[in-house]
């Protein structure tokens, strides 16, 4: 599989920075130490590098190492289809980075009213009057019950103003 | 789609529309406390009981809240109260990390630039040993690592160079002991430091006096030495001051409250009169005394002055352990 | 007084009208701060302080002992349900509770859950009860070495995680030691990978790794054909409650869980989350259905969830006998109870009976309470499953994005978890197993903190972990249980090697 290639890859460079960092880039400590703060990194990143490494191998290899019987054998999570939505799937990563954008500027009701709604007309509008009656309960409804039952303060946003 | 457009237009105005409604004069909105970490810590604690005293008092009218900004030793906190530059409604509360973090610049920020409004309360360090330690006395303890610093290792429930670790930095110094030489084990919390020096682990442990009282009064510990500058009462009426015991330093864990940077003068005013008042009222001093705080109350001025007191100390006392570079 | 007077006496306390009103409402509260992701016990319980102000002390700690334990029942129900872990100690249960529910067998996973709860909060007490101070004296041989050891025991877990390729288990397990190394470093004060951004200074954050890893990856894996394919609800199939066959199946790993989570939990102080991973570890060599672990067997739910539940309950032992908090959750009762007036530690029960009989025995009436409260909430939770596809993914999002903002207020903890959603679907694509990401988060940073304070306190001598009993036996132990599937192998080799000789 060429995706596998570039993911073990991907992996391999990420194992190499962390033990570039690792043996460059961790401040000296001011006091006296045993056994320094980089010592169990530099383990790490080592072990990580070689692990990554034997990985790459593997995928250029092709996939034989992967224990197919054993795997049959004690049910390992199921091979994820090809299937992939791309357009969904963009759209709802987008929004869940706008919600966590708009979550403290707004707060937490009304960014999260903005997030279900849209939410619902990307994925299923069909039922929109009952959806948009469970939004406002997961928006405002939940607010008050963290803010009074459970006293955790969500950020209000503008409803700050209101001293809700 | 459109509806719900429609609503949050709605909301939008309605929002707007009350925020205008206000007064000019302070407070009109409601406060924001904030607290530089987790929940139940003495930072969240401090600032919970500011905010219950303010409000059973009566003393803030508008509506109050703590909110939780966690990490990094409070690095978190100040950023965000730096964030809120000019905004008088953010108070937030520290203690002595806020200067040596600043010091050895953890913080980014300078905490000069916030606006002290007062010391509220203190709480010394304590040095505990085993019950059944050899060590009788602060002298003993003394005496031995004079002898050789690394034949007694401490524990401490932060990071070296941080409040327990320089505490005991201090006393060492003064002793004539090179504080570089100490063998600090730094442990996660209070809770394992404590397991660590009743399991023998460790031969004394530096830790907050709160913290340390129901080992105390239990006697699987004892208490060689308190940090402050005369013996506290209660439980421990017993234990002498490091002074008594031949040191002459004193070590303060302090906390006070302080506005965001460039507060208005009108808003400094209404909390040098309001934090005094809540000092003196009945809740505030229930409270203190069921958490066993030390009440250290000093205005504004005075407060200031002891920061930068307190900076020249901590600056002196990091260069020579080398926490300054 | 004697060991049965006293009880009974706790019991006069426990069953007045208003002790179990506060018995109620704290397993109540707890249970919902459980279901919640994000809002652990901690926080739930520290939020909660002040309405205790005016209680009795032996109310206001009934009430704080019942939201530990309601969180810890309750922390499973998101796990199984939707594979978002409640709590840290639930994140295990997402391995087989949620395989158990796509498979239509929410219903029984639930409600091994809630058994497993009962059964080990249960025994806890009565370990308190029984031989509560002696627990608590042995408890104080557990120093760094012994922690070095405990967690180096625990890492043999992962090639009980290990799905098709060991190489990849092991690489993932790199990985969440490497994430672990992140923040400031507690033995010596610098900041490591921080990359000079104050959040990061704290390391990140276990569960926000964890709901990104696991929650946000099935959103994405559903979204990714959700219109393509032909959506299968995942409804109940089969009952709600345990067969015959999951009962026997259970109750071994209900006993091993409990004995396990308790010595790792309770006594050695390990806390809740390395409790249930090493029940798992457990279950992984010693169930008769191994293999079957990991794609939804009942002993992947009943074990870790009553070991979580027996780390709590050993951890009251810690702050009741000792007066030392052996978990975050049980340091913010300490604190309460400070301001209540009462000063935990060995003298307790010489001072207050009234007050820790009455704490034992409403313990006892709380976990029956969280059994009766939760058993017919089973078949209200899998109603959840009945949500259109749609409405659910709306939801966990929703959920994920709460719980993970509530545990430190911090936004950037939402890109992280949306980040580590994506990585969570990436690993999945390529079949890199997730669990042992968050082994290695959970064990790595307590495993080099444990070895470099015990090296400070032996000026660097190896010798301290091997020349202490308890953690040469766990080192041993470790070294048996790695070992092991490859004696077959040696001792063939060597009977030939002889042979040939």
């Amino acid at each position: 599989m060429k995706e596998e290639r570039f993911a073990s890859i991907a992996l391999f460079l990420f194992a190499a920075a962390y033990l570039a960092m690792a043996l460059l880039g961790i401040p000296e400590p001011s006091v006296r130490q045993v056994l320094g703060p980089e010592a169990f990194p530099r383990v790490i990143g080592a072990l990580m590098v070689l692990l990554a490494g034997l990985y790459v191998l593997q995928t250029f290899r092709g996939a034989a190492s992967e224990d197919e019987e054993r795997a049959a054998v004690i049910g390992a999570d199921e091979k994820l289809g090809t299937l992939f939505d791309f357009k969904t799937v963009a759209t709802m990563l987008g929004l869940m980075l706008a919600y966590a954008f708009l979550f403290e500027p707004l707060g937490y009701p009304i960014a999260t009213l903005l997030m279900f709604c849209t939410s619902v007309a990307v994925l299923d509008r069909r039922h929109w009057v009952r959806d948009l009656i469970i939004a406002l309960f997961a928006s405002f409804g939940l607010y008050f019950v963290f803010s009074f039952l459970l006293r955790v303060q969500l950020p209000a946003g503008p409803l700050r103003l209101l001293g809700l | 789609m459109k509806k719900i457009a429609l609503l949050v237009a709605l909301i939008v105005i309605a929002l707007a529309a009350s925020a205008c409604a206000g007064g000019s004069s302070y407070p009109s909105k409601p406060l924001e406390i904030v607290a530089p970490a987790g929940a139940g810590g003495g930072w969240d604690t401090l600032a919970r009981t500011v905010q219950r005293s303010l409000e059973t008092e009566k003393l803030y009218t508008q509506p109050t809240s703590v909110v939780n900004k966690v990490g990094g030793g409070g690095a978190v906190g100040l950023a965000y109260v730096f964030s809120k530059k000019a905004d008088d409604y953010e108070l937030v509360v520290y203690s002595p990390p806020l200067i040596i973090n600043t010091l050895n610049k953890t913080f980014e920020q300078d905490y000069k630039q916030l606006t002290p409004l007062a010391k509220l309360i203190t709480d010394y360090q304590v040095i505990l040993v085993k019950a059944d330690s050899p060590y009788k006395t602060l002298g003993d303890l003394i005496a031995a690592l004079k002898k050789d610093p690394l034949s007694v290792k401490f524990a401490g429930a932060s990071s070296p160079g941080s409040m327990d670790h320089l505490a005991i930095a201090k006393l060492a110094k003064k002793a004539g002991i090179d504080p570089n030489k100490l063998g600090y084990v730094a442990f996660n919390d209070v809770g394992s430091g404590l397991t660590a020096l009743l399991g023998g682990n460790v031969g004394f442990m530096s830790t907050g006096v709160g913290e340390a009282i129901p080992q105390i009064e239990a006697k699987t510990v004892r208490a060689l030495g308190v940090s402050s500058a005369e013996r506290r009462g209660g439980v421990m009426k017993d234990v002498p001051t490091w002074k008594e015991a031949g040191v002459d330093v004193t070590y303060e864990v302090w906390r006070g409250i302080f506005g965001a940077p460039e507060m208005s003068g009108d808003a400094k005013k209404y909390w040098a009169d309001t934090l005094k008042k809540m000092s003196a009222s009945k809740t505030w001093k229930e409270s203190l005394d069921k958490l066993q705080w030390v009440d250290a109350y000093a205005d504004a001025d005075a407060f200031s002055k002891f920061l930068a007191e307190e900076e020249k100390s901590y600056k002196e006392l990091m260069t020579d352990t080398g926490f300054i570079k | 007084m004697n060991f049965f007077d006293n009880l009974a006496m706790g019991f006069g306390v426990a069953l007045t009208p208003l002790n179990l009103f506060y018995a109620f409402v704290g397993v109540f509260l707890g249970t919902v701060i459980g279901v919640l992701p994000g809002i652990g016990p901690m926080t739930g319980i520290a939020l909660l302080i002040p309405i205790t102000f005016g209680l009795p002390p032996t109310s206001a700690i009934i009430l704080m002992a019942g939201i530990y334990y309601g969180a810890m029942y309750g922390g499973s129900t998101t796990s199984i349900l939707v594979n978002a872990p409640g709590e840290s100690s639930s994140v295990v249960t997402c391995f087989d509770g949620f395989q158990m529910a796509k498979k239509g067998r929410a219903g029984p996973a639930l409600a091994a859950a809630a058994i497993g709860s009962f059964i080990a909060g249960t025994f806890a007490t009565l370990m308190l009860m029984l031989i509560g101070p002696w627990i608590a004296a042995f408890a104080l041989n557990f120093g760094p070495p012994e922690y070095f050891a405990l967690m180096f025991a625990g890492l043999t877990v992962v090639t009980s995680l290990a799905g098709r390729s060991l190489v990849k288990a092991l690489l993932a397990t790199t990985i969440g030691l490497a994430i672990a190394t992140i923040g400031i470093d507690l033995q010596s004060g610098v900041p490591r990978y921080t990359f000079g951004n104050p959040e990061m200074l704290d390391g990140l954050e276990f569960l926000v790794v964890a709901i990104g890893l696991f929650a946000v990856s099935e959103v994405i894996v559903n979204l990714s054909d959700m219109r393509q394919a032909v959506q299968e609800r995942l409804s109940i199939k089969g009952g709600l409650w345990l067969n015959a066959e999951d009962w026997r199946r259970a109750i071994p790993a209900f006993t091993r869980g409990t004995l396990s989570g308790f010595f790792v939990g309770g006594i050695a102080g390990a806390g809740a989350a390395v409790a249930s991973f090493v029940s798992y570890g457990l279950e992984k060599k010693m169930s008769k259905y191994k293999d079957e672990l990991g794609s939804g067997a009942i002993e992947g739910v009943a074990g870790p969830e009553a070991a979580n539940n027996a780390a709590a309950g050993g951890a009251m032992i810690h702050l009741l006998c000792l007066g030392i908090p052996g978990s975050g959750t049980t340091a913010i009762m300490l604190g309460a109870l400070l301001m209540l007036g009462l000063q935990p530690g060995p003298l307790l029960f010489q001072q207050n009976p009234q007050f820790v009989w009455g704490l034992i025995a409403s313990m006892y009436v709380g976990n029956v309470m969280l059994l009766v409260l939760n058993l017919p909430l089973v078949g209200m939770w899998v109603k959840i499953l009945d949500i259109p596809l749609y409405l659910l993914i709306v939801f966990i999002i929703l959920f994920s994005f709460l719980g993970v903002y509530t545990m430190n207020n911090s936004v950037q903890d939402l890109w992280l978890m949306v980040v580590f959603g994506v990585i969570g679907y990436l690993l999945r694509r390529f079949d890199i197993p997730a669990s042992p990401i968050i082994l290695g988060m959970v064990l790595g940073d307590l495993m080099e903190q444990a070895m470099r304070q015990s090296l400070m306190i032996s000026d660097g001598n190896l010798g301290i972990f091997v020349t202490r009993p308890i953690s040469l036996t766990l080192l041993l132990i470790a070294v048996v249980s790695i070992t092991n599937p490859y004696w077959k192998h040696i001792g063939r080799g060597l009977r030939k090697l002889l042979g040939a000789a």
